[in-house]
């Protein structure tokens, strides 16, 4: 006879069927009115069959959609001490956790093992489509068979998947059931209001998150604890330096306005700053830049201070000595690969078409990216230019300039393109070089952003 | 659709209010309207970046700002760009920065631009401005405009009225609406697009027969609250506006510190009265309850406007009832015609689990389903019929109902 008791997957939550009271049930499994049955978030699907089983409950269940994988890893690359030693606390932590490495210090291998061990369908969630990409890459490689993508204009589920955190809080309704692991790349995103609710539609038992710097600026970082796991394995850069990752130096350069870039950044800076002193508004707190936009957009005065902030950021960012000096650096290094970095896709665009090097933004398809990237890695191209999408975690090993043209205050921000020329190689060293116009407020945004031991 | 920035909204106390235009607004709206579409008649053919910079320099006051971007959005909504040009700007790139990196690297040659695009413009028998211009043709900015949907001012204002209210919604946790339908095909529009749009509800009839509240969100709603349903809800918005009387009630989520607040709209001009509701039956039931009437027979048939909800399974919208004239007791009709045969599946569910009131659903022999998939004791039947609808076949079944139900 069929057991009275059945589980259902239904839009990110499981369903109880057949059973009336959620007593020894997961405190947030409750009894839902509209469908007259009990009811809970998918990621507690775990917690639902072990409370069942310790009951002796039988069940039919409906809700779990993955699959045993029908062979492992075809490839297996010698994984380093700390990577064996990351995978077998994960696994101590009962397979939920994060595993905290470097940019650079091989998370990916962590997570193809994590796969190879578990032999679940697995779903990869990464940040951009530039990693996206890459995982699809690797894990084809490393397991021959066919790897599903979601996102980009890409709709293909597979037992081994990939796919964008925004990707996953659209699609996670529908496709949570069909994964058993799932691996969270740069997991410090997960947190966010919309992102974690993608994790809490998934039910895979199994979780791991990776990245290199898991505290979040908002103070929301214990929630992965509760979404992946905890902590179950952390290394820090400097542990890891000379041994594994490249020896690197990073260069601060100070350039100088002319007197009449210096006279309309001061002009125009001074519109700027008196219309945040009339209207009391504090750039350096949380809700300052909304509190300036919903201001500026109401009056004549606060759009020409609107403007006048967009044209004095402009000149710190492009100053013309800037540029010039980009222009050494790129003869300077050009048998090197170097990516250079800007805080805006404008300042991008208009470094593509002045030196005439390939750009990679947001806007860029994914078929461009991936020849840009391994025209690259070739070393057809010397340089491209970017602005925040290469950021995190694509991997380019050859690369071992990075220039900063401008960026945000962001700590992780300049740790994470710092990480993206450490990968080692041999006899490499990484030059990092931060382009900062003296005496504007670029100087603060530098000092902020340098405040972490990669950089002391 | 607008975006949540763009609604003009007023806050009081804890309730949100979206601000209508003005008698003098809409004169003024109008204006704008209609500029905004002439601007895109010019600019059919030209780039995107050109029209938005078109639209900028449209003097607007301060106070119109966020009307004249509203209508700007919408106006765009309905516009069609393709990337121009018979250059392919991808391989221009590859081309031109293949050959850049290539002399950069060339010992003793100094990396020219001007050179390189003269080269590459002489290569491929152009000019070093088409070269210039070709770059990024295939940035959104740059694409160019194919054509706009014809719309008029007034229907771009109606378009923008809507959206108002939808925008509103799209920061909605929880919706509860009050709605009042003349027919069963109303609140079948509206249930249908609520499950199209998989979003959860329970419905509660209100007094006097004034129809129906339902609260309507998704199936986490019940572990947080969350805006994850807001398109929906707001996508839903125009079934419920369908409806002869309605109300909106939304807790919203609202702005950058997501504040509660609580928002409430109203509209529909026909009130529920019996006259309303015959007149919109549709032919085949109307048709129906004609014979029924013409019948001799104790059983009183009229319009329904029950809503005969199953929790989990779905809800039953009859057509007619029929009420007994001496006992009172009282059967519904549903025709479910050519619709479905998972309809009628859901039907016999509906009935398995509990339907709370007798009924004789009414199936079309194209469905190929047997009357007999619903046994005989269950205080419900099924006609399945061959061209049209029997008056007296169904007071057969109606009967046969109404007998199971006796004590």
């Amino acid at each position: 006879m069929a057991p009275a008791v059945s589980l259902r997957f239904v839009a990110g939550t499981i369903e109880v069927l057949g059973l009336a009271s959620a007593a020894h049930l997961p405190a947030d499994c409750v009894w839902d009115e509209r469908s007259a049955c009990l009811r809970a978030p998918a990621c507690r699907y775990a917690d639902i069959v072990r409370a069942l089983r310790a009951q002796k409950i039988g069940y039919l269940d409906q809700a779990r959609a993955y699959q045993t994988l029908a062979s492992g890893a075809l490839v297996h690359r010698e994984p380093r001490p700390y990577q064996r030693e990351a995978l077998a606390a994960w696994s101590a932590a009962g397979f939920r956790g994060v595993v905290v490495l470097p940019t650079g210090a091989g998370k990916t291998l962590v997570a193809h093992m994590a796969i190879d061990d578990r032999r679940r369908s697995a779903l990869v969630v990464t940040p951009t489509l530039d990693l996206v990409r890459q995982w699809h890459d690797g894990l084809g490689t490393t397991f021959a068979t066919k790897i599903g993508v979601i996102g980009g204009g890409e709709y293909d589920v597979q037992p081994l998947t990939v796919t964008t955190y925004d990707s996953a809080y659209l699609h996670m309704e529908n496709i949570g059931a069909r994964f058993g692991l799932v691996v969270f790349d740069e997991c410090h995103h997960l947190p966010g209001e919309s992102y974690a609710l993608g994790a809490r539609f998934c039910l895979a038992p199994f979780r791991l998150g990776l990245t290199a710097t898991p505290e979040r600026e908002d103070g929301r970082d214990p929630i992965l604890a509760d979404l992946v796991g905890p902590i179950s394995y952390r290394k820090d850069i400097v542990e890891l330096t000379g041994q594994y990752l490249s020896d690197y130096e990073t260069l601060r350069v100070t350039v100088d306005l002319s007197p009449a870039e210096r006279d309309e950044y001061e002009s125009e800076r001074a519109i700027y700053r008196q219309f945040l002193s009339d209207y009391g508004i504090s750039m350096a707190s949380p809700s300052g830049f909304s509190d300036f936009i919903i201001r500026s957009s109401r009056t004549e005065e606060g759009r020409r201070a609107f403007a006048a902030y967009r044209r004095q950021r402009e000149i710190a960012f492009t100053a013309p000595a800037k540029l010039d000096y980009l222009e050494e650096l790129l003869q300077q290094h050009r048998r090197d690969l170097t990516i250079v970095f800007t805080q805006d896709n404008a300042t991008v665009y208009l470094l593509s078409r002045r030196f005439l090097i390939p750009a990679i933004t947001h806007q860029t398809r994914v078929s461009e990216r991936t020849e840009i990237l391994r025209g690259f890695a070739r070393g057809e191209y010397g340089a491209i230019a970017t602005s925040k999408v290469l950021n995190e975690g694509v991997d380019i090993p050859e690369a071992n300039v990075a220039i900063v043209m401008s960026g945000s205050g962001s700590v992780r921000e300049h740790v994470q393109r710092l990480g993206r020329i450490l990968r080692k190689g041999e006899g490499k060293r990484a030059i990092l070089y931060e382009l900062v116009t003296g005496g504007t407020s670029e100087s603060m945004t530098s000092m902020r952003r340098r405040d972490h031991i990669a950089y002391r | 659709m607008l975006t949540a920035d763009l609604v003009c909204v007023r806050r009081r106390g804890d309730r949100l209010l979206v601000v209508p235009l003005s008698e003098t607004e809409r004169v003024r709206a109008r204006a704008l309207a209609a500029t905004a579409l002439s601007v895109i008649k010019a600019h059919v053919g030209l780039p995107r970046g050109a029209l938005l910079e078109a639209w900028n320099e449209i003097p607007v006051a301060p106070q119109e700002n966020r009307l004249a971007r509203g209508l700007w959005k919408l106006a765009l909504d309905a516009c069609e760009f393709d990337e121009g040009g018979s250059v392919d700007p991808v391989a221009l790139r590859r081309d031109l920065f293949l050959r850049a990196a290539s002399l950069r690297r060339g010992d003793g040659h100094t990396f020219a631009r001007d050179l390189l695009l003269r080269e590459i413009a002489e290569a491929r028998q152009t000019s070093t401005d088409a070269i210039e211009e070709a770059l990024y043709a295939d940035l959104p900015s740059a694409h160019l405009l194919r054509e706009a949907r014809m719309l008029s001012p007034e229907r771009l204002l109606e378009s923008y009225d809507l959206s108002q209210h939808q925008a509103v919604l799209l920061r909605a946790v929880h919706v509860r609406a009050r709605v009042f339908c003349p027919d069963a095909g109303g609140y079948r529009a509206l249930f249908r697009k609520l499950k199209f749009h998989r979003l959860l509800y329970s419905i509660e009839r209100l007094d006097r027969d004034l129809g129906y509240a339902v609260d309507i969100d998704g199936p986490f709603s019940l572990f947080e609250q969350t805006t994850k349903y807001g398109l929906r809800l707001a996508l839903a918005l125009p079934a419920i506006m369908a409806c002869a009387q309605w109300d909106v009630t939304a807790d919203l989520r609202w702005g950058k510190d997501r504040r509660p607040l609580r928002y409430h709209a109203r509209g529909g001009e026909q009130t529920p009265t019996g006259d309303a509701v015959e007149t919109a039956l549709p032919d085949e039931s109307a048709a129906l309850l004609a014979d029924l009437r013409n019948l001799d027979s104790p059983w009183r048939a009229s319009p329904s406007d029950a809503i005969l909800d199953v929790p989990g399974v779905g809800v039953c919208i009859p057509d007619l009832q029929l009420v007994h004239r001496d006992t009172g007791r009282r059967v519904f009709f549903e025709l479910l015609g050519f619709w479905s045969r998972a309809a009628v599946w859901q039907r016999v569910e509906m009935v398995e689990r509990g339907l709370s009131e007798p009924v004789v659903f009414a199936v079309s022999k194209h469905l190929r389903v047997s009357e007999e998939i619903l046994p005989d004791e269950v205080p419900a039947s099924l006609y399945v019929y061959a061209r049209a609808l029997s008056a007296s076949a169904i007071l057969e079944r109606v009967e046969k109902v109404a007998d199971r139900l006796r004590p």
